[in-house]
């Protein structure tokens, strides 16, 4: 329970009219006048595509901006304000950037069999006539990745996770059914290939964090590495898909103005 | 703990143009959204239907459709009461916009009716001296406090009478949106924001309807913001519009005599070549004694009292959009019932039923 009550109503009414309405709507609950149940939850994701500083990627005429990006201004932790530095001046810049290579380059270079591949792999899906849905794996790679990759870590849940992953790829890959067969607006499609991708992310998030022998930010890992390990760890996790499975490798940390330093409140 | 929960679902394909009513029986858990239930459904019944989401928390504003005629935001619809209730809502597309399938609709002419109002902040103050930040008191934000929630969802646009009339209408949305500017201390182009909006399509073509402050989900109060708009520009002398001369007219009339004169109102805001065409329907008004006769005018007995509202209007400058905001906080008014802030915390910890107080080591120390 979150008691916000001393707080007092006209500070709630003034300051947190977001969390109130929240409160109110999905649990019931007015927070001037009682606690509100509160439980983790995937509030924004820190990390992601590996960017410059203007949006731009490792691949050429691809840019990345916003929750899908990493910049890396704000290392692991979620500051009140990181997806304001990454949408409002990254996506600016990116945003730019992306129109002016697509002004200069107007036709991309494409191997023929790279819209074949892509091709033949939205044709499989959608012939795929018996088998699973998807939201049956959606939801057990989320149960299970909440339970065992969540807030606190544990090695061993890390490491019995990384199994489980398997078998969700196994059942994955065994064939799920897309029941909209159509081209407009297709959401069960693209839900469909979202999962193939959260497969493949949840395996490099896990390579990532058994490795990361320390906790920092968001990395909690109070049983076996309570501490951060500056030495050892001061380095960005780059995750790359490498055939069958993640492959991973460090980057070093830039800073310029700011130190590193502890969080210590 | 589940429960039964019934649907009604208007189907769309664009491709054959086909619209069937397609009902749903599905099995959710009690805390379950509108939004919740249409992905048990999608999930577990017909992986065809087709609906926009995101967030799942009323930020986005991609859920907005219709229950029941009505627009809702999806994930902000509790279905409890209405499942125990034993009613199966209708849920159908949003109004006013191209339907693309099923419950998504073309969003496209949305975003140029937003777009058309230039939402970006258009910055119009002197540098500060040191290069350090302009502060603007919050008082001053207040103001634009309502404006700032929209979320894009659309479900005003969806709900919006006029612009049934005139798909043109620039609509509850942007107008709301461009008020957000025009009261933001900071912005640099107020008088052509103005001047624009009381162009064709503009504000005065919004019929009062309050349908879209009924349906936003966010407390925007669009047709709050409309109004704003059209009191700022007459503070601001952009009175060209019938509908800005009809207001102005209004005003007059209560300030000489504290009755509307009808008589003049159509001279006033159609003109006097308007008002001859109608002579003979205001004769047959007048023999009916629907309205008074001009002269001699008929003045009220406290007339003193309207022109002192007047002047106080004028004398604390609220003539423009100043006169219709108090100060409103639109989340402040949710309420379950009983009024918000009336009570001391210790009444509040003290209340039948409520969750106990919250030990705090160093409180004792500290009194």
């Amino acid at each position: 329970m979150l008691d916000m009550r001393h707080l007092g109503a006209e500070r709630i009414i003034d300051r947190l009219p977001g969390s109130r309405e929240l409160s109110m709507t999905f649990a019931g609950v007015d927070p001037i006048y009682d606690p509100v149940p509160v439980r983790p939850g995937a509030h924004y994701h820190m990390g992601g595509v590996e960017t410059g500083n203007d949006g731009e990627t490792e691949l050429t005429g691809l840019y990345a901006a916003g929750e899908v990006a990493c910049v890396s201004v704000h290392g692991a932790n979620r500051l009140g304000g990181n997806s304001l530095m990454e949408t409002i001046t990254f996506g600016r810049r990116a945003g730019r950037a992306a129109a002016e290579w697509a002004l200069a380059n107007t036709t991309v270079d494409l191997p023929e069999s790279a819209k074949a591949d892509a091709e033949r792999e939205l044709k499989a899906l959608l012939d795929v006539s018996s088998g699973e849905r998807p939201w049956q794996i959606r939801n057990d790679l989320g149960t299970s990745m909440l339970e065992n990759f969540g807030v606190f870590r544990r090695e061993e849940q890390m490491t019995r996770q990384v199994e489980i992953i398997a078998e969700v790829r196994e059942r994955y890959e065994r064939g799920v059914v897309v029941e909209d067969k159509g081209d407009v607006f297709n959401s069960d499609l693209t839900q469909a290939i979202e999962l193939g991708n959260m497969i493949d992310l949840a395996a490099c998030m896990l390579q990532a964090g058994v490795a990361r022998k320390e906790s920092r930010g968001a990395h909690a890992r109070p049983y076996d590495y309570p501490d951060r390990d500056d030495e050892n760890f001061m380095k960005h996790s780059i995750s790359r898909w490498a055939g069958d499975g993640p492959e991973l490798s460090w980057k070093e940390v830039r800073y310029t103005k700011f130190d590193p330093m502890e969080r210590k409140y | 703990m589940t429960m039964q929960v019934g649907l009604k679902v208007w189907r769309f394909n664009s491709r054959t143009g086909e619209r069937e009513l397609q009902e749903f029986e599905i099995a959710a858990p009690e805390e379950a959204t509108l939004l919740d239930c249409l992905d048990i459904v999608k999930d577990q019944h017909d992986g065809t239907l087709a609906y926009r989401k995101s967030c799942r928390m009323m930020i986005c504003g991609s859920c907005g459709m219709r229950m029941d005629g009505a627009a809702v935001l999806a994930c902000k619809m509790r279905m409890y009461d209405i499942a125990q209730a034993g009613h199966v809502p209708v849920i159908s597309a949003m109004g006013n916009l191209p339907i693309v399938k099923d419950l998504v609709v073309d969003m496209d002419p949305f975003w140029e009716k937003f777009n058309s109002v230039n939402p970006y902040l258009q910055p119009g103050y002197e540098e500060p001296p040191d290069g350090k930040e302009n502060l603007i008191t919050q008082e001053r934000m207040n103001v634009i406090h309502k404006e700032a929630l929209c979320i894009n969802c659309g479900c005003c646009v969806s709900e919006c009478n006029a612009m049934e009339a005139d798909p043109l209408f620039t609509g509850p949305q942007a107008l709301a949106k461009a008020m957000r500017f025009v009261g933001d201390p900071r912005d640099g182009q107020k008088l052509a924001r103005l001047e624009k909006l009381n162009g064709e399509h503009g504000i005065w073509e919004c019929t009062r309807c309050y349908f879209c402050t009924e349906r936003c989900p966010k407390g925007v109060d669009p047709r709050d913001a409309i109004a704003k708009l059209g009191a700022e520009s007459m503070k601001e002398g952009i009175d060209r519009d019938m509908g800005a001369k009809h207001a102005k007219w209004f005003v007059t009339s209560a300030r000489t005599t504290g009755w509307l004169r009808e008589t003049e109102l159509v001279p006033k805001t159609q003109g006097v070549v308007a008002a001859i065409k109608q002579t003979r329907f205001a004769l047959d008004l007048a023999l009916k004694g629907k309205v008074p006769p001009p002269f001699p005018p008929h003045v009220a007995k406290d007339v003193k009292e309207s022109r002192r509202l007047y002047d106080l209007v004028r004398d604390q400058g609220r003539d423009g959009y100043a006169g219709i905001v108090q100060g409103e906080r639109a989340l402040g008014r949710l309420s379950h019932g009983h009024g918000v802030g009336d009570q001391t915390l210790e009444e509040i910890y003290d209340r039948p039923g409520a969750y106990h107080r919250p030990f705090i080591a160093d409180e004792e120390a500290d009194a």
